[in-house]
């Protein structure tokens, strides 16, 4: 045995997980080599100092605040039962928005518009792209289509507005009584991620990115709102 | 939140032998919501879960994260299927609660956060309070992983069979990780230990 082998096998040799053979030829490298017997002293120092470390004592009131907690989480669960009707009335409602399909319809539209305004034909590819639109840019006058198309356009991000505004209302409620069985310090990241979100929301623009906005937000309540789903059975 | 004094509502009282109740038994009478039972299971593994938190994420956040682990231990009873002992699975919340806190506590002092200097305030010493303070010490300056299993094997005792249930890996990940770590600790305490004296030597 040389020293490298020694200091792989010195834990388990002190662990006394070696068999004799091993066992022995280690104890025979240790009588030998003062470097490694050095080793194996400090392991030992190690091993009984961790041993004595002195305990951590559990402060005479962590019981109370635990038993707070739960009765915390307890009125939110009450709370949770009786809107979980509501909630899921509420996904219902929500999964039909139409604002992705609507948008790109409208932004098609829109493109339509400004191509047949400067008297171009529309090429092929944009025509297949916003079909959807082709009645509306058909109409006659050209610079109505437009208008309307913009219209639609401020419309449908109204709605869409006014509709996530709904969804993150009812979701605060349920999300802040989750949060109301939260250490205080996991309480204040909720409100910090929170407002985050909001505030993206307000500086976003109107579309696309104002409509990913909404969804982390909504997404983020949502999580929150259902509690964190941590797997509490064999696995982690 | 305006809540009342919540330990004083009303809860089932099952005639309980305080003392002599196996794991079955004070798992189903907790589910219940039995008030002596939770608090039985809570003095039960207190120790062990707190000096868990306490030596994984150092004592400022140890009482948070024991208070996280119990709230989850009770919270997520109904969800637990017996295929660990009960005890194992409760040290598994407790060190995936303290490693989860201990990735935060990293992430916030890459932020630059100061009032994580703080390491390891130490407890009174039982035999060599300088010894104690530099392990503590040089335990706050290991990756989180090797703490953890460093923690569970060197100062609590357990088994690596134990170990390795604990933290969902093989028995040899487990020798392994504690090997890397008590190398580990021995370069961070170099002279240090050299210098100590065996527990029980002669006096200097
Ligand atoms: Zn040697």
């Amino acid at each position: 045995m040389n020293c490298r082998q020694l200091a792989e096998q010195v834990d388990a040799y002190l662990d006394g997980d070696l068999d004799e053979v091993g066992a022995s030829a280690c104890r025979g490298h240790l009588r030998t080599c003062a470097a490694c017997r050095d080793l194996a002293d400090q392991q030992t120092r190690l091993r009984a100092a961790l041993a004595e470390l002195p305990p951590a004592e559990p402060p005479a009131h962590l019981w109370a605040a635990i038993d707070a907690r739960l009765g915390a989480a307890e009125i939110a669960d009450s709370r949770r039962g009786a809107l979980a009707t509501g909630w899921s009335r509420l996904v219902a409602w929500l999964r039909p928005v139409a604002w992705p399909v609507a948008m790109v319809g409208s932004a098609g539209a829109i493109a339509l518009a400004v191509v047949q305004l400067r008297g171009a034909a529309p090429s092929q590819p944009l025509a297949l792209r916003a079909p959807v639109v082709a009645p509306a840019a058909a109409a006659p006058p050209v610079r109505l289509a437009l208008r309307d198309a913009l219209d639609e356009r401020a419309d449908l991000e109204r709605e869409a507005d006014g509709r996530f505004r709904q969804v993150v209302s009812e979701l605060l409620p349920l999300a802040r009584a989750e949060v109301a069985t939260w250490a205080p310090r996991r309480a204040q990241a909720f409100a910090h991620d929170l407002e985050r979100r909001e505030q993206a929301v307000l500086v976003a623009s109107p579309g696309h990115v104002r409509e990913r906005a909404w969804h982390d937000l909504t997404s983020y309540l949502e999580r929150v709102a259902l509690g964190e789903q941590v797997a509490m059975g064999g696995g982690r | 939140m305006a809540s009342t004094a919540v330990s004083d509502i009303p809860r089932p009282r099952a005639d309980l032998a305080a003392a002599a109740m196996d794991d079955a038994t004070l798992i189903a009478a907790c589910r219940r919501g039995d008030a002596r039972a939770m608090e039985l299971l809570y003095h039960q593994y207190k120790r062990r879960v707190f000096g868990l938190c306490h030596r994984i994420v150092g004592p400022v956040d140890a009482e948070e994260v024991a208070q996280e682990v119990f709230v989850r231990v009770f919270r997520g009873l109904a969800g637990f299927r017996g295929d660990a002992q009960l005890g194992t699975w409760i040290y598994r919340l407790a060190v995936n609660c303290a490693l989860t806190q201990a990735g935060k506590q990293r992430r916030r002092q890459e932020v630059g956060d100061d009032h994580l200097e703080e390491v390891a305030a130490p407890p009174v010493a039982s035999r060599d309070p300088r010894l104690s303070r530099r392990v503590e010490a040089a335990m706050a300056e290991l990756p989180a992983g090797y703490r953890a299993i460093l923690v569970l094997h060197d100062v609590e005792g357990l088994s690596h069979e134990e170990c390795a249930a604990i933290m969902d890996c093989r028995v040899g990940t487990s020798k392994s990780q504690l090997h890397k770590a008590r190398m580990r600790m021995r370069e961070l305490l170099g002279p240090a230990l050299a210098a100590e004296r065996l527990p029980g030597g002669e006096a200097p």
